[in-house]
């Protein structure tokens, strides 16, 4: 399945401040070899967003996948396939295997607003009883069970509030409508097959 | 010089737990405390909120048992809307419920007996952290891992398919569920798409997943039995005849010697047999039972606790395990902390089997959803959530606001046992010691971890549970600390 656009690449959002912009975010593209996202595989691009969005900010990775997916429906573009969970866990590593390139979303406490985006690499995540993964050990499950490695990354978007409330804080709602905006263009600059 | 040791998190989540040890002059330990570090006053917050948001809203308790919580403040309102206290739901509804409560256990379970115990096992709990985990499983049992990795996903399904959707479901409303299972709903869950993820498969896979933890018993005896092993009492929901019910039942407790402490009692009347302490050094409450006080009416929830209090299963296979199972205990209530993995498989097997004949009962296809009757001022809702006991409870003004409510989270039930569990490893393994090795601060853990404890419900936060372990002398001072932060490991 091809991820294409119709409309072609938009053009770009951010200001001289943007974290992007100033190489801060992480990568100011897609970094994917031609085909690989859309491909020639026949596989999807998945847009995978976890957290409680009962928990205010802690939801906004929740709330971008869900703009995305309705994005990608109003403008026709095929190739995304878009999920959303509390948290990532073993079975997820079916849907990583199962794509041609993966961009977790996620909250994040810590780090420059309003979001990074880092390139992901399969790893172990060692933690104490806990019952989540984290997305380097999703992909290192994928990749040991199914031998599957897709490229991935993970969005971190700034939060600021943790509590039982919704919706999203004021800036964690400004943070998302920029992540969203980097993401979309970043979707549609994915070279064609 | 006494010392003390803690464990301790690191990450962006606050919940998490804190163990410390504390050893007098002569190196013995005097005490341990399984300290819980965040709260976050989650029954102020549902204060004021309409009775009916209450199965979405405390979904936010937790993003890791949200299921448990809905359904047992479903059952709660159910209380509320005049529609019975359990049993006056109609057949697609009650059916509808069990099947999402079934597709929850089986999923939960899975996840702890494959990426939690299963390492320890596998492995051993003085193996080094970079293999005592999923991955470690995989690379060593590709067959155990993959079919985990599909157990799980299955009752991931079944979850969405019965409330709605997989992240703050709506299946269950006051008074029943908004929606019944579609006939290509239920083909699919009941025979598969073709592939593996079919109801009889995930009886197999129970079953094997039941064989390969008693392979292992057989091998590990000495270990299994002796870890962490003390008396204690045990409470769960059973059904009116003794069966277990994972869903809804009458309150039963037994002592360490099987005798009945707590004989059948309705659930709505729990407030006249609980009582709940608070100790200064958690923000995690004690409960006891009142007759008996805090000193000895304190007991295990959970898988354990069930297999104990319960007189049989209701479906055929897990029937056999059971039995098995109590055969062990030579008449007695079993006290042996790492067998609540095997009684964790079993109820694995139970809803595996609950799943299949709930799939195959036409009821689940029903239209018949909601019944209402006279209002109540006042609900609760119990439940056997994964790790046990889990209590809602409610009271609703006229203008239809909640005004109080009250949670005792399974995790919170097993304070005092998970308290003793540490203590009982720490004297074993701590006493006389100059350093904390890794296999000492793991056996802590691996005690805990037999629980399967959710801190992140327990004390409201959200999210994570990580851990924090620290030695202190007998003047106070910290000697040693060890904390199990998420790290990253190659693979």
């Amino acid at each position: 399945m091809d991820l294409i656009h119709p409309r072609g690449k938009p053009a770009g959002v951010y200001g001289p401040d943007s974290p992007v912009a100033q190489g801060r975010g992480g990568l100011s593209g897609p970094d994917l070899p031609t085909g690989q996202a859309r491909g020639g595989l026949g596989r999807p691009l998945l847009i995978y967003g976890y957290g409680n969005p009962g928990r205010q900010d802690d939801g906004v990775g929740i709330v971008l996948v869900e703009q995305i997916e309705a994005w990608v429906k109003a403008e026709g573009m095929t190739g995304v396939v878009c999920d959303a969970n509390y948290q990532l866990n073993a079975e997820d590593a079916l849907a990583v295997a199962a794509a041609a390139a993966v961009v977790f979303v996620d909250a994040t406490a810590r780090g420059p607003a309003p979001f990074t985006f880092k390139r992901l690499t399969p790893q172990q995540v060692i933690s104490f009883s806990t019952h989540a993964m984290a997305p380097e050990s999703v992909l290192a499950l994928a990749d040991e069970l199914y031998g599957a490695r897709p490229p991935a990354w993970l969005m971190g978007i700034r939060g600021q509030e943790w509590e039982p409330n919704a919706p999203l804080t004021a800036s964690a709602q400004a943070n998302v409508a920029a992540a969203g905006a980097w993401l979309r263009d970043w979707m549609c600059s994915i070279p064609p097959a | 010089m006494t010392r003390k040791i803690i464990i301790d998190p690191v990450t962006r989540v606050e919940g998490h737990g804190k163990v410390t040890i504390q050893l007098d002059d002569d190196g013995q330990v005097v005490q341990s405390r399984l300290h819980i570090v965040e709260f976050r006053g989650f029954e102020r917050f549902v204060q004021g909120r309409p009775y009916w948001e209450a199965p979405v809203l405390v979904q936010r308790l937790c993003g890791i048992c949200p299921v448990s919580h809905h359904l047992a403040a479903a059952k709660a309102m159910d209380v509320v809307v005049g529609a019975g206290t359990g049993t006056g739901l109609t057949p697609t509804a009650e059916k509808i419920r069990r099947l999402m409560h079934y597709g929850q256990v089986f999923q939960s379970h899975t996840l702890h007996f494959f990426h939690l115990a299963s390492p320890d096992l596998l492995f051993g709990y003085d193996a080094p952290p970079e293999t005592r985990n999923v991955m470690g499983v995989a690379l060593a049992n590709r067959e155990l891992a993959t079919q985990a990795v599909l157990m799980r996903k299955y009752g991931q399904e079944i979850i969405a398919a019965t409330a709605g959707k997989k992240i703050h479901g709506t299946g269950a409303i006051p008074g029943g569920v908004n929606k019944s299972l579609s006939r290509e709903e239920r083909d699919r869950l009941l025979k598969g798409d073709g592939g593996p993820l079919n109801a009889d498969q995930m009886v197999t896979w129970a079953q094997g997943a039941l064989a390969f933890f008693k392979d292992y018993y057989r091998q590990h005896r000495d270990f299994i039995d002796g870890f962490s092993r003390f008396p204690s009492s045990h409470l769960s929901l059973v059904r009116p005849d003794g069966a277990l019910d994972l869903y809804h039942g009458v309150l039963r407790a037994v002592d360490a010697e099987g005798r009945r402490i707590l004989d059948d009692v309705d659930s709505q009347d729990y407030l006249q047999h609980f009582r709940e302490e608070v100790k200064s050094w958690s923000y995690m409450k004690f409960p006891y039972l009142k007759k008996l006080g805090p000193e000895n009416g304190w007991y295990r929830v959970g898988p354990l606790a069930r297999m104990n209090v319960a007189d049989f299963i209701p479906t055929p296979l897990a029937q056999e395990e059971f039995e098995a199972f109590r055969a062990v205990g030579g008449g007695k209530p079993n006290d042996r902390c790492m067998l609540t993995h095997w009684a964790r498989l079993i109820e694995v097997l139970h809803a595996a089997e609950c799943m299949r004949d709930l799939l195959q009962d036409p009821d689940i296809l029903g239209s018949d959803l909601v019944v209402t009757g006279s209002r109540q001022s006042e609900g609760i809702g119990l439940l056997e959530a994964p790790r046990g006991t889990l209590f809602h409870h409610y009271r609703v003004g006229e203008d239809d606001l909640i005004q109080m409510a009250n949670l005792i989270v399974s995790t919170t039930n097993n304070n005092e046992p998970m308290n003793r569990a540490v203590h009982h490893v720490a004297r074993a393994m701590l006493t006389g010691v100059k350093e904390i090795t890794e296999g000492m601060l793991n056996a802590v853990e691996v005690a805990i971890r037999a629980y399967d404890p959710c801190l992140s419900c327990a004390t409201h936060a959200y999210g994570q549970m990580p851990l924090e372990v620290t030695l202190v002398d007998a003047r106070g001072a910290v000697v040693a600390r060890r904390r199990k932060s998420s790290v990253l490991a190659s693979t």
